[in-house]
């Protein structure tokens, strides 16, 4: 038992995300925390207007406990499918694996440290959305002892079927599909599929929200279930029904009872999934290894490949590409999003109600003859190629080998240039979709064209070299899985915020000026020629200079 | 030729991993760079090679300073470093492609040489995947072909022989001879002291950031008990520093 607490105690500080070491480190940490959690204040906030929206109907009519049964199941059903990556990356991506397996340790041990440490991930998109259902429940209950202790339980318990549920379908597909032997290909099919479940969520979401304005519409949709979302999630999680008589009767003995049994029921799943585990995951690592796989299918002695011969600076660029294409974690983050944008906005015009596909080409078309498009155009190319995360994570994602780069006779300026080009070569596919979109849905006239193949490949270029800049001067090169250098890297956030704010300013002066088409173009084109420029010029001189310091 | 005078480097202020270090590596032979566990070998090794720069001193190879004209430095330099894990998402022959291209070496060239070496160090079979997918061994391999690929004029090497099979260490050993008899600079860390004894020219000591001897294994010889061991010698020596 001393063994299990030590070793997930261990797992949960490495796992931990090190944003910063040293003197000032807790600093920079609670800094980021703040900036996490306000950013996320506003989604918080607009759950719990909903949730307070769904009280009001609900409780005249006695039916409180329906919107408990909705938040409940899905949360669940969140955790459950947020937590199939989470789990992929604490059961089998982690560096530590291979020391791990050497330790005396019982399978049992690791698996429930494992299980934990996955557990401990997911609270934090748990209170996302319980935090403020709970806060507006109480509001409207009154606020008890019991009642906040039952929640409380309720609220560390509820993960724990849904990512019991996420390890089996994990552990499963592991062991039992060859896609072990590929664990990269793996992680990239699993990757892409739950987008795709996201963004059919989100369809459902919308639904629910277009039809959720008005009270008496919660009351239906939550009467009916949720409509056939509800449906499946209730079929899912029958155990959250416990938990929603906990909450309503809390106090009261058939209230504990009911927490009791949902604790049972917690408990039940773990003990499911601990000797399932023991069968599947200690196998599926010990021949899911991507060397051992390799060597038992040992190619066919060939002949010798030749080497072409060609650019370095194409030959640099090819390998940031190649690399951001293998590896699952940057293949998700910063090659998926590219296209995920387009995608998503075409579906929420595709499934919007008639008002907004109504809304969004006239909208458009109004601005068409007007200024602003052109500052558009710039912010687009900006913001796409800031959300693929390929050039604010450029320096980070090569980690401690670094010094691998810092061999070569191919300059630091050179070196510097072809990563930002490679984040603007992936945001250049984002910005083409989003155009042939544009053009498809919004109805964008055919004569914009012109100004926007100047002005988004100048919004690239700004945000390429800013990220670059960036990610250079605070990289974050000690890391041991790669999500660390791109999913929680300060430097990527930092790198939207400032797109994000350099585009609204922009689109913000050529609108409060009502400059004109032609002379906003003109200006933006000026303007941001010379910025780009200095920009180019910066990275190139003073990038170079700081590249040739960084030691890891 | 590399000339490294009076270099220290510190790591985070505090660890101070190379002290005042001067030393000349001259061509035409092979130097062994000898030393204990974090005695500053790799530290060196990598101020020569531009991973890391200088605190203080200066380091020049072929007479050009590292700091001045870096990359035509790093153009005369292989470097094969202790830890291969690098490149891993790449296959091999990408790999070698990508590092011929770095060096600039001609398609005749590359083709030639990483042809040779290939199937020399058996790798052949094994170009198509990925770098990953290699064991420690052939990792080491594919970066040892990588960085003979331009024929470089100074080779350094950090602890080349660990992980080697006695086929492939045997091949570089050989290799190793060839380029110091052509007049080319060898320099390689090493903690084997029988390979030192049988293949270097000359050994350089280094302890705790400084150094302790620089010659060659004669004049060590004659510095110590007649039928002393280099072994022997090496125990001594860091002894008592
Ligand atoms: N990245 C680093 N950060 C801090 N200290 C370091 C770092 N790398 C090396 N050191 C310290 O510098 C000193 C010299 O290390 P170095 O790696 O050069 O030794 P070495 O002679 O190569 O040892 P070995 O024979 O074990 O390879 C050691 O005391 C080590 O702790
Ligand atoms: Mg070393």
């Amino acid at each position: 038992m001393r063994n299990l607490f030590r070793l997930t105690w261990v797992l949960i500080r490495n796992a931990r995300n090190p944003i910063a070491s040293g003197k000032r480190g807790g600093l920079k940490r609670a800094l980021f925390i703040l900036l996490i959690a306000l950013a996320f204040l506003p989604l918080m906030v607009q759950i719990g207007v909903l949730a307070d929206k769904a009280l009001d109907a609900l409780g005249p009519i006695g039916q409180k406990g329906m919107l408990l049964a909705f938040a409940f199941s899905l949360t669940s059903l969140l955790i459950l499918t947020f937590g199939i990556p989470s789990v992929l990356v604490v059961y089998y991506f982690g560096s530590d694996l291979e020391s791990l397996l050497v330790l005396p340790l019982r399978p049992s041990v690791l698996l429930t440290a494992k299980f934990f440490t996955a557990l401990v991930v997911e609270y934090a998109a748990e209170a996302l959305f319980l935090v403020p259902v709970f806060a507006v429940f109480v509001m409207h209950s009154g606020f008890s002892g019991p009642l906040i202790l039952s929640a409380a339980v309720i609220f560390l318990l509820l993960p724990v079927i849904p990512v019991a549920m996420a390890s089996l379908l994990v552990m499963t597909a592991m062991r039992f599909t060859g896609l072990a032997g590929n664990r990269d290909r793996f992680a990239k099919i699993a990757g892409v599929a739950l987008m795709g479940l996201v963004l059919a969520m989100n369809f459902g979401l919308q639904k629910a929200e277009t039809s959720g304005i008005d009270p008496a519409q919660i009351v239906a949709v939550l009467a009916n279930g949720g409509g056939i979302w509800g449906f499946l999630i209730n079929r899912l999680f029958p155990a959250c029904h416990l938990a929603v008589k906990a909450v309503l009767s809390a106090g009261s003995a058939a209230g504990w009872l009911n927490l009791a049994l949902f604790a049972a029921a917690s408990a039940a799943a773990f003990a499911v999934l601990l000797p399932a585990g023991e069968r599947l995951y200690i196998r599926g690592v010990r021949g899911g290894g991507g060397r051992r796989a390799a060597a038992a299918a040992r190619p066919e002695p060939g002949a010798f490949p030749r080497l072409k011969a060609g650019s370095a600076f194409v030959t640099y660029l090819d390998r940031e590409l190649k690399i951001l294409f293998r590896d699952p974690v940057f293949f998700m983050n910063c090659v998926v999003t590219n296209f995920l944008w387009p995608v998503f906005t075409l579906f929420v015009v595709l499934t919007g109600t008639g008002s907004t596909v109504s809304r969004g080409p006239g909208l458009l078309l109004g601005l068409a003859g007007k200024g602003v498009l052109n500052a558009g155009w710039l912010g687009l190319g900006m913001v796409m190629t800031a959300m693929n995360a390929v050039a604010s994570s450029a320096i980070s994602r090569e980690g401690r080998q670094i010094g691998s780069l810092k061999i070569l006779p191919f300059p630091f300026s050179h070196q510097l240039i072809a990563k930002a080009g490679a984040a603007a070569v992936l945001g250049a596919i984002g910005c083409l979709l989003m155009l042939a979109v544009g053009l498809a849905v919004f109805g964008v006239p055919f004569s914009a064209l012109p100004a926007a193949a100047v002005l988004m490949p100048l919004g690239m270029v700004f945000a390429a070299c800013t990220g670059v800049l960036i990610d250079l001067f605070f990289p974050k090169l000690y890391w041991d899985n790669a999500a660390k250098a791109v999913k929680q890297n300060m430097n990527v956030l930092m790198h939207m915020a400032l797109c994000a704010a350099t585009a609204a300013g922009v689109f913000w002066l050529v609108r409060r000026s009502e400059t004109g088409p032609e002379a906003s173009f003109l200006g933006l084109t000026a303007a941001f020629l010379a910025v780009d420029a200095a920009l180019i010029r910066f990275l190139w001189t003073r990038g170079a200079a700081v590249f040739s310091r960084l030691e890891a | 030729m590399i000339e490294i005078e009076g270099v220290s480097k510190t790591y985070n202020g505090k660890v101070r991993a190379v002290d005042g270090l001067t030393l000349t590596v001259p061509e035409g032979g092979i130097v062994g760079f000898l030393g204990p566990n974090g005695a500053g070998k790799t530290t060196t090794l990598k101020m020569i090679t531009g991973i890391l720069s200088p605190d203080t001193g200066s380091i020049r190879v072929n007479g050009m300073d590292i700091a001045r004209r870096p990359v035509d430095v790093k153009k005369v330099i292989g470097y094969v470093p202790d830890n291969p894990d690098q490149f891993l998402k790449l296959k091999g022959r990408e790999y070698l492609r990508f590092m011929a291209d770095m060096y600039g070496v001609s398609e005749r060239d590359r083709n030639e040489r990483a042809g040779g070496l290939a199937e020399t160090f058996e790798m052949t079979a094994s170009l198509g995947e990925t770098l990953q997918s290699y064991s420690h061994g052939m990792r080491q391999k594919i970066v040892l072909i990588g960085a003979l690929l331009h024929d470089p004029d100074v080779f350094i090497l950090d602890e080349p022989l660990t992980g080697l099979d006695p086929k492939s260490s045997f091949t570089l050993k050989e290799n190793l001879r060839e380029r110091a008899r052509a007049g080319r600079t060898v320099f390689f860390s090493t903690h084997v002291l029988d390979v030192a004894e049988r293949l270097c020219d000359r050994v350089a000591v280094i302890h705790k950031g400084k150094l302790l001897f620089d010659g060659t294994l004669a004049e060590m010889k004659s510095s110590a008990d007649a039928d002393a061991t280099l072994e022997n010698m090496f125990l001594e020596m860091t002894e008592d520093a």
